[in-house]
């Protein structure tokens, strides 16, 4: 166990270490983020006096209310588990480095495996019993219904219910995980920015859809996984005469026995997803020549490494996995897209254009080859924003066909009277990736960017649409065109800047 | 007298108020090999990089065979060979080398083949470079900088990372590429090898040109003949050698 507790240490201190990093080591920042925890909280012991004991004072009168609650809070449950363990996942080493790192000392892969997992559990259970501890008093003090002792059995299942919600967002980070980088070959970084992204999206969505199964007026709710000890707490609710020991024993080895599992499950799949190496990577586009001319050499250059960039691959998968799903659900669903999504074109051509912002800091690290290369450095920016062009329009020309098959309103003459727009946002996306790169250290810098071109793009391309909608007919294309001239020439006067000021003159 | 292929004349190169290279000025002939030595920081590799046109140097100028080392014309006479730039990982080797032969304008292959079986690379060629060694790299930024039998070649640590045999086979074709009347200009931290592969020797410290020669000159101005004392002489360091010997007799 020694082995195991300090290979958990490292965990912790890497916690420490990136929070301590986050607030910069100035006490004010400490005493301000303090501050805000401590309102936080109190915030929350607000809202469970005045909104959860008088709910739970009235449940004598309502016993399908009582059913439906708890359902909520064991759902809610999951959603703070898989929140807090997304955070400190992120904070946490790459589960692989660390395991690359300590597979020469003398530990067996079982301590390794369980001294990475157990701070995430404890951690995670320490914040559900935090702030669920609030809860659980106004199950004792408010409840005119309940026994202190069937309260405190409901705060054992809230318990049980926390440490099922917790393994089994870690069992499915550990499985997106692998997967990532077995398919994709995906480096630690992305890996676990991807899973972590995955498992947090996976409890979100299934927490909308059990908020949908809660129907308190009609009395029933919808079994499912984030909500199953909820039948005991129908039993606990219906009055002390109908329950022998045997329900007593039942309660309190379930969440014990499930748990178990989950463990042995977790360690399975965590000894079973450790132990591949990384794929060769497949090299896309092996076949497309470099030609004779510089611009068709970079230009092929750019492409290639384009499509064969991990993170592309992943966000271009999902967004083509996204658009399948629409496809299916319009067959088999008879659902259309276009009749819930507003303006679908416009967001498909946004989404691949943000691929043109990582295309400046993506090559960032051998921009030396262009400069050393007997080119001109126009031919190697002018092939860049070609390959973005290519790459971007072609992504959008994939997603428009594919919705088009689920009603989204992207025919391919929506994608032709579109396309100068679309020219437009890639170059834009281009221009801002020049003054602001990409870095591949830091993968957040393209969440980042992803956002930025989210909240920024689409505005401004409704402020465009809307601007050029008073412009008449006959003129767009020259105005167009001088749109897409103003945004190359500032393309070109970025890179020369950005040249300069990487050159430290 | 042979002609100055390479020529660096009051080369100054500053960030902020960092003073990298101050007043460097240097000549490599054709066919001579020219080492250019220094501490860590002294100013090798931002030298090197002024002069490659990687990056602008703040003063001075740097010419190859007459021409301004930023014009195109002298990037066709130059192959260069970075330390530890960034490669374009998701290119195979063969990519990078058919992307190399095609912006200086090789149509033939056979020249990067032979210089891969040379340095013993070929077998690894269909792979992406991410999955090469530190070495495995080295040796590909040799092979391209030599794919287009440049006139002047700029090398910074060339040995640095490379297995014995790859060492011994890279010294034979910078020999056999100086026979062809190449001008070699090779940043090391190896002090060996400068002194029997390279005709002259530079040491630069705190960007400057402390002392230049031949390595007999060398021993002479500096009164040994150890290229290691005279290292640490030019470079001032002798001091804080005598420094150190202290401080290990009492570990």
């Amino acid at each position: 166990m020694r082995h195991t507790f300090s290979i958990s240490s490292v965990v912790v201190r890497s916690w420490r270490n990136q929070l301590a990093g986050l607030v910069g080591g100035s006490p004010v920042v400490l005493a301000l983020c303090g501050i805000f925890a401590i309102v936080l909280l109190a915030l929350w012991c607000l809202t469970v006096r005045e909104f959860l004991l008088p709910l739970f004072g009235g449940f004598s009168a309502d016993a399908n209310l009582f059913v439906s609650v708890n359902s909520l809070l064991l759902t809610n449950i999951s959603l703070v588990a898989s929140l807090f363990l997304g955070v400190f996942l992120m904070l946490s080493p790459p589960r692989t480095a660390l395991d690359n790192l300590l597979v020469v000392t003398p530990t067996t892969q079982g301590q390794r495996t369980v001294g990475y997992l157990l701070p995430l559990v404890g951690i995670a259970m320490t914040a559900i019993t935090v702030l669920y501890a609030p809860v659980v008093f106004s199950l004792v003090h408010g409840s005119a219904a309940l026994s202190t002792t069937e309260a405190l059995w409901i705060a054992y299942l809230y318990a049980g219910h926390g440490l099922y919600a917790v393994l089994l967002d870690l069992i499915l980070y550990l499985l997106v995980f692998a997967l990532v980088q077995r398919v994709f070959a995906a480096g630690h970084t992305l890996s676990q920015l991807v899973s972590v992204l995955a498992t947090v999206t996976t409890a979100l969505a299934t927490t909308v859809m059990s908020l949908r199964a809660i129907d308190p007026s009609e009395g029933n709710f919808s079994s499912h996984y984030l909500n199953v000890y909820v039948v005991f707490m129908e039993d606990l609710s219906s009055g002390p005469h109908e329950r022998g020991l045997a329900f007593y024993l039942m309660v309190l080895a379930v969440p014990v026995m499930a748990a178990t599992l989950l463990w042995l499950l977790l360690c399975l799949v965590s000894r079973l997803t450790l132990s591949a190496e990384r794929p060769h990577k497949r090299a896309w586009l092996r076949r497309l020549p470099f030609g004779r001319f510089g611009l068709v050499a970079f230009f092929s250059q750019e492409l290639k490494q384009s499509v064969r960039h991990t993170e592309n691959q992943l966000f271009a998968g999902f967004f083509l996995l996204l658009s399948a799903i629409a496809l299916a659900t319009a067959i088999f669903g008879g659902a259309e897209i276009g009749a819930h999504v507003v303006g679908l074109p416009l967001i498909v051509w946004v989404l691949s254009a943000l691929f043109s912002h990582n295309s400046y800091g993506r090559t960032r690290s051998h921009h030396w080859l262009a400069s050393v290369s007997p080119r001109r450095r126009l031919t190697w920016l002018t092939a860049k924003v070609l390959a973005n062009l290519t790459y971007s329009g072609g992504l959008a020309a994939a997603l428009f066909f594919v919705l088009s098959f689920a009603g989204g309103g992207t025919s391919l003459s929506a994608y032709v009277a579109t396309l100068p727009y679309g020219v437009l946002l890639i170059l834009a996306l281009t221009l801002l990736g020049t003054v602001l790169p990409y870095s591949e250290e830091y993968p957040f810098s393209s969440a980042f960017s992803a956002l930025f071109g989210v909240f920024a793009g689409v505005p401004l391309s409704y402020v465009l649409q809307k601007a050029t909608s008073s412009i008449p007919r006959d003129l767009m294309g020259l105005v167009l065109a001088a749109a897409i001239g103003i945004l190359v020439l500032a393309i070109c006067s970025a890179d020369s800047w950005r040249a300069t000021h990487d050159s430290g003159v | 007298m042979v002609e100055a292929v390479i020529s660096v004349a009051d080369l100054h190169k500053s960030y902020k108020k960092v003073r990298a290279v101050a007043g460097v000025s240097l000549e490599v002939r054709g066919g001579e090999a020219y080492g250019l030595l220094g501490p860590n920081g002294s100013g090798k590799s931002t030298t090197l990089h002024a002069l490659v046109g990687i990056i602008r140097p703040t003063g001075g100028t740097a010419t190859i065979s007459g021409f301004d080392s930023r014009s195109l014309e002298a990037k066709r006479l130059l192959g260069f060979v970075p330390d530890d730039l960034g490669m374009p990982e998701t290119l195979s080797g063969w990519e990078f080398l058919d992307l190399v032969r095609s912006l200086y304008g090789v149509r033939d292959r056979s020249r990067a083949e032979i210089l891969t079986r040379v340095l013993g690379l070929e077998g690894a060629l269909g792979r992406l470079i991410e999955e090469y060694s530190h070495g495995m790299k080295k040796k590909l930024r040799v092979v391209a900088a030599l794919i287009h039998e440049p006139r002047a070649l700029v090398l910074d640590e060339p040995f640095a990372g490379l297995d014995p045999e790859a060492v011994i086979n890279l010294k034979r074709l910078i020999s056999s590429e100086k026979k062809k009347g190449t001008a070699v200009f090779v940043a090391t931290h190896d002090l060996l090898a400068a002194q029997h592969y390279c005709d002259r020797i530079g040491i630069l410290s705190d960007g400057a040109l402390a002392a230049e020669g031949t390595p007999d000159q060398l021993f002479e101005r500096f009164g040994s003949d150890s290229l290691e004392e005279v290292f640490l002489k030019a470079s001032e360091l002798l001091e804080r050698s005598r420094e150190v010997e202290t401080y290990l007799q009492h570990l």
